[in-house]
């Protein structure tokens, strides 16, 4: 045979053929073939959960003041999921989406895992990685410098609220340390409980019976929008069709159609700003029909006389209806009428009537004119104090039994405060940081050290362009966030807290809850990086400056300090996580509400610009889809924020197709939301949601630190509004700004 | 003239011999490659498919099961039912958290292998109770994560029955007074192959040498020692069909066993 070209190439062929016919009769081909197929289920990058034992811990999420009782599903020390714990008192069983996703928080790309250092300008976000010894010894060092110049009031703390044991340790520093800059943001709960004060006389939260209510008149209270304790709302709410045979009434009075309102029976179309008056313009309806509890407003009131006469001389729903009725159309207002007054009716009939306020989920503060009209409307039904389906005063927590602050000469010395409001009653002006920034920024002297414990200024605050100003002028911000926050890009040192699964943090009666109840955070896992209690870093701060800051804080930790600031109630939170005071009785002795007579109309809350450059009004939209705090949306709550709200990276605001139209935009247009404060670049959402002359700007966006997944997406409200002053309490209460779209 | 004929008839019988010669050269060559691809296929990739590891610790079955009651013993079920596996050093810590056997002298009976055994429990001692550290073992039956199996289920119900000596298709075993031991329930699925024979965990002495697949990483004893995918008894193997197998056997006393949302929830 001769080798040539050809022969090659047959013989090889037939080899080939050899080959490929002895690999079906091999296992080469069909076994390698099924491991390649099995390989691709063990690509390094699938996801596989580690195996364990399966173990369930309970503890109190903390993550808002809700309250609510959560268990940790574990595989082995890992813990896996979260979920509400039923027969938790708040919220048995339920858990919102923040708590459920709360793991990401934990394990998430914006935590920050060791104490840090800034190493580059204020906002590089350049940081190196020190001790927590080198961290201690730093931030009291600076401290003990400041307070040498004999100027303590040089240093300022805005805490993530005024109850609790980690926000009185803060305060303690602050009282021994000798400055009255202690300062955290008020909400709708510290307006009622001002306006509790001021109506009652008494020192206690606003609690609400609502399960048992059978008729619920919400003026622009986001009952499904995050409001009070947010699982046990939502609860609530389900129990109204179950406790009074379906026939609880839920009104929703609000400028748009909120998951709340589209939720009611019945939505009340206002135009924003009007809840107060039209709360009076209901109370000249039920008093001038008789309808108002008489036994309870001749035994419990005062001030009647005056509140009726004013009421009826301003009030009446006729006049009302020309500033409070979103359309003008004379068969609308007379159709609208029909309907408030029909309300009013039926609200003064029902068996347990009850009012509520607060905007949104009730973290922006409410005027006192309106909490007072709304009040009026529950004292008018005898809702006040009443304990079934009633408005109680949950009293406030008594002092803790702390050994008292051991005071040098430099802590006794009278100091006045950057921020001074007249009026103030009940915390002096500690829940007035929304005025802080621009105190800031017209003081020469300012603050030298800022500590930032629990609190995200920049994005909570109003105009963060003016936020960002004032901090500037600080010297050196101690920020203690768990996370990589908005306002983390200002601080010079982080002192990074723990996550409430690693800590001990308790958890004081939850806002709008109608009883005492006590929750104990407690931890279910080892710290997963090198972080500390916020409580332990400050008495740590206390005990290295040494001498009467030091005796101040005798505790080895916060959980000590816990301990005995909660005496009798300790034992029962350690064994149970959660202490109930079933047996509470609202204090109704000697107790009477007082009428206020001036508010509504001439109280009304003006917002700025003019309207001659600024035609609309933003205002903003609440969901419980996103949080609004200082504790940002998880990676997970911003994937479920519809594209309503978001689109992409950017923020769809909400018009009424009549007003779009008006200025030639068409669903989906892109736009620019101008402010006298500040514009950003929207697209625009075509609705019948919103009444005309309006612009609805999802609020809980656009943070501009944290993560990739929830920094960057769309724009926060807060950077498009600036604050504007209840004149009773000095509250932020703007509810909204003039605006135009271009 | 019969130059250019016969150079002709040469050239038609040289041609003719060519093609038988390149013919039976094909035919050799696609004999070879025959053989090669089947002799590759059968008994050099089951040699280069899988690695050969030893366990980080020779443990004995056979010597703990003298001390234990059955398997459940060591290999626990968790309080809410879950099947814990492997046992953790927390269990071990009970006995071995110092050396508890002795050194064997030379010259004592079966020298060698205690002084194997006698070694590997010092080894465990000070390199795993000493450091707190848990004992890496190969898992022989490692399923991926998509599996869902519940060894309470099958240890638990009375609709499994354990087939005569675990082969496929066997009836099932007849126990007196209906007294089943533990260890047959999972000796239907687990057998320790050492030196090509199935032998019971309980019974075993050491343990098998642990192969893994280079490409799937599973263990050899998920597709089973025979390359071709053909078993004969139910231990041999671990993959669907597998179970699918025994699920059917199983079948005829409870309807629906084979049926696919049996596992697949």
């Amino acid at each position: 045979m001769k080798l040539n070209r050809r022969n090659f190439l047959l013989v090889s062929t037939a080899g080939a053929a050899g080959g490929a016919v002895g690999s079906m009769f091999s296992p080469l081909s069909w076994k390698l073939m099924d491991d390649s197929s099995i390989w691709t289920q063990n690509w390094p990058w699938t996801p596989v959960p580690a195996d364990g034992e399966v173990s369930f811990e309970e503890t109190t999420c903390t993550l808002c003041p809700g309250g609510c009782r959560v268990k940790v599903r574990k595989v082995d020390e890992r813990p896996i999921k979260l979920e509400g714990v039923e027969g938790g008192p708040v919220n048995d069983g339920g858990i919102c989406i923040l708590g459920l996703t709360a793991l990401q928080l934990l394990f998430g790309p914006a935590r920050v895992h060791t104490p840090m250092k800034r190493a580059g300008k204020r906002g590089e976000g350049k940081w190196v990685e020190i001790t927590w010894e080198e961290a201690i010894s730093e931030v009291s060092g600076k401290l003990a410098e400041v307070r040498e110049t004999g100027r303590a009031q040089d240093l300022g703390c805005i805490a993530g609220g005024g109850k609790g044991v980690i926000n009185s340790l803060f305060s303690r520093f602050m009282e021994a340390y000798g400055s009255p800059n202690f300062y955290w943001q008020a909400t709708a709960w510290d307006c009622y409980e001002e306006n509790i004060l001021r109506t009652l006389g008494l020192n206690g939260t606003a609690g609400f019976d609502l399960e048992n209510a059978d008729y619920i008149l919400s003026f622009g209270a986001g009952l499904l929008d995050g409001w009070g304790s947010p699982v046990h709302v939502f609860q609530a709410h389900s129990k109204w069709r179950e406790n009074h045979d379906g026939h609880a009434t839920l009104v929703q009075i609000d400028a748009q159609l909120s998951n709340t309102a589209a939720k009611a029976d019945k939505w009340l179309p206002i135009v924003p700003g009007t809840e107060g008056a039209v709360a009076m313009a209901m109370a000249h309806v039920i008093i001038s029909k008789n309808l108002y509890d008489r036994g309870y407003v001749n035994w419990n009131t005062t001030g009647f006389r005056d509140f009726y006469r004013t009421v009826e001389s301003e009030y009446a729903p006729a006049k009302v209806v020309k500033i409070a009725c979103p359309v003008d159309n004379k068969e609308y207002r007379k159709k609208w009428l029909e309907e408030l007054e029909s309300r009013a009716i039926a609200f003064a009939t029902a068996e347990k009537p009850l009012a509520v306020a607060g905007k949104g989920n009730g973290d922006r503060p409410v005027s006192q004119a309106e909490l007072n009209a709304v009040q009026a409307l529950n004292a008018l039904v005898g809702a006040i104090n009443r304990k079934e389906g009633g408005m109680v005063v949950v009293p406030d927590e008594p002092k803790y039994p702390w050994k008292p602050i051991v005071m040098d000469a430099e802590a006794r010395s009278y100091k006045p405060s950057l921020v001074s409001v007249r009026g103030r009653s009940k915390y002096g002006h500690s829940n007035l940081a929304s005025v802080l920034p621009q105190a800031l920024n017209s003081s020469h002297e300012g603050l030298k050290v800022l500590l930032l414990a629990g609190s995200n200024p920049l994005y909570t605050l109003a105009d963060t362009e003016k936020t960002a100003e004032a901090l500037q002028k600080v010297e050196y911000i101690v920020s203690f966030s768990s996370q990589f926050n908005d306002t983390t890009a200002y601080a010079d040192i982080i002192l990074p807290d723990h996550i409430f699964l690693e800590s001990t943090v308790d958890a004081p009666t939850p806002p709008g809850f109608a009883k005492p109840v006590y929750g104990l955070a407690e931890p279910v896992i080892k710290p997963v990086y090198k972080t500390k209690a916020m409580g332990d870093s400050i008495i740590e701060i206390a005990k290295a400056m040494g001498g009467t800051i030091a005796q101040s804080f005798p505790w080895a930790d916060s959980a000590e300090a816990m301990q005995q600031a909660l005496g009798g109630k300790w034992p029962l939170l350690k064994r149970g996580g959660v202490y109930v005071d079933e047996d509470f009785t609202p204090e109704t002795e000697g107790v009477r509400f007082r009428f206020f007579a001036r508010s509504g109309m001439e109280s009304r809350i003006s917002i700025q610009g003019k309207a001659e450059q600024y035609p609309l009004i933003a205002t903003p939209v609440d969901c419980i889809r996103l949080a609004t705090g200082a504790i940002a949306d998880t990676p997970f709550m911003v994937k479920t924020v519809s594209d309503k709200k978001l689109k992409h990276k950017e923020l769809v605001v909400q018009v009424n197709a009549m007003t779009a139209q008006q200025y030639g935009f068409k669903e989906g247009s892109e736009a620019v939301l101008e402010t006298p404060v500040a514009k950003a670049k929207v697209r625009v959402h075509c609705s019948e949601e919103i009444a005309p002359g309006l612009v609805g700007v999802p609020r809980g966006l656009g943070h501009i630190a944290h993560d990739e997944f929830v920094g960057g997406k769309g724009t926060n409200y807060n950077t498009l509004i600036s604050p504007v002053q209840d004149p009773a309490t000095g509250f932020d209460v703007a509810w909204g700004i003039r605006a135009k779209l271009t | 003239m019969s130059g250019p004929e016969k150079t002709q008839q040469n050239g038609a019988a040289h041609k003719k011999d060519d093609s038988a010669g390149v013919f039976a050269m094909s035919l050799f060559a696609a004999g070879i490659s025959v053989y090669v691809s089947l002799f590759v296929g059968w008994l050099v990739l089951p040699e280069l498919l899988y690695s050969r590891q030893h366990q980080p610790i020779d443990f004995n079955h056979a010597i703990h099961m003298e001390i234990v009651d059955g398997c459940t013993s060591c290999h626990v079920f968790r309080e809410d039912g879950t099947f814990a596996g492997t046992p953790t050093l927390a269990q071990c810590i009970d006995c071995h958290e110092e050396v508890q056997s002795i050194e064997p002298e030379p010259g004592d009976e079966d020298y060698e292998v205690r002084l194997a055994q006698y070694l590997d429990e010092v080894k465990f001692v000070e390199e795993y109770v000493q450091q707190g550290k848990e004992v890496p073992w190969l898992i022989y039956s490692k399923q991926p994560d998509c599996v869902f199996f519940s060894h309470a289920a099958h240890m638990t119900s009375h609709k499994f029955k354990v087939l005569e000596g675990g082969k496929i298709g066997a009836p099932p075993v007849e126990f007196e007074h209906g007294e089943e031991p533990e260890d047959a329930r999972c000796n239907m699925c687990h057998m320790a192959f050492i030196d090509g024979e199935a032998v019971p965990f309980g019974e075993a002495e050491t343990l098998p040498l642990y192969r893994r697949n280079w490409i799937t990483t599973y263990p050899i004893d998920i597709w089973g020692r025979n390359i071709s995918g053909f078993n004969d008894h139910y231990y041999d193997s671990a993959k669907m069909d597998d179970c699918a197998q025994c699920h059917y056997d199983q079948r005829n006393d409870h309807q629906g066993q084979d049926a696919c949302f049996v596992c697949h929830k």
